[in-house]
């Protein structure tokens, strides 16, 4: 599972936004704007990491975040690029 | 995705790589410069590269002073664009080809995508002219009626 090809992530004035560029943006287009966390997943999945990996990651840049609640938000986050069309199985 | 409202002087960049990377993007304009064809929050315009402008082209531009510009150009000359809202009469000049950021491709009505060659919109172009004419008798009139109580 991995991002697709044609997706820019920028952080501009302390916000973090990602954009189509290129053949993708024909098919999507506007703005997604991430949340730390949401970045964090998203540079994951950039970067073909697992999904266990990823949970691994928040945990040990995150006090006090429970196993559970982490890979319950990944698992949303994932849900949403995939029902976009963002993910490549 | 849910609808994000950002200030288009810090997202500029981050457009720019859209555009000239041959993509399209989507902006949804403010303003009511631009009625009756593009209401705020409702409609939008897909932006695209600014190649081969011709008069009748809706353009993104930015002012010498820094501001952003959605606007109609009405005429081409010597290198300078002039430009129009299409709810207004006033025709802005100076516009040269280094302002200009981007040009529409296409556009949505709602959810609805209009083409630049669909008729209806074809026929609005082409009345915008005497539009603009009414829009200055009225406006001559009221500014006269106002001088005329006073």
């Amino acid at each position: 599972m991995k991002i697709k090809d044609g997706f820019i992530l920028r952080d501009v004035g302390g916000k973090t936004f990602v954009v189509a560029v290129g053949e993708t943006s024909k098919k999507f287009k506007g703005i997604i704007t991430l949340n730390e966390t949401g970045k964090l997943i998203w540079q994951s999945l950039a970067s073909g990491v697992e999904r266990d990996k990823i949970a691994d990651r928040i945990l040990s840049e995150y006090d006090g975040a429970d196993r559970i609640t982490v890979e319950k938000d990944i698992e949303t986050f994932i849900e949403k690029l995939r029902k976009d069309g963002i993910l490549s199985e | 995705m849910s609808k994000t409202s950002i200030e288009l002087d810090k997202m500029w960049s981050v457009i720019s790589e859209v555009i000239s990377s041959g993509g399209e993007f989507r902006l949804f304009p403010r303003g009511t410069s631009m009625l009756p064809l593009l209401r705020e929050e409702t409609d939008s315009v897909v932006l695209v590269s600014p190649k081969d402008i011709k008069s009748g082209d809706i353009l993104l531009y930015r002012r010498d002073n820094g501001q952003f510009v959605l606007h109609r150009v009405v005429k081409i000359s010597d290198g300078e664009y002039f430009m129009c809202g299409d709810n207004q009469f006033s025709v802005e000049h100076g516009i040269k080809i280094e302002n200009i950021l981007a040009k529409t491709a296409y556009f949505y009505r709602g959810d609805d995508k209009i083409l630049l060659s669909d008729p209806a919109y074809m026929k609005y172009v082409k009345s915008l002219k005497k539009r603009r004419i009414k829009n200055r008798i009225r406006n001559i009139l009221s500014s006269l009626k106002r001088k005329i109580k006073k």
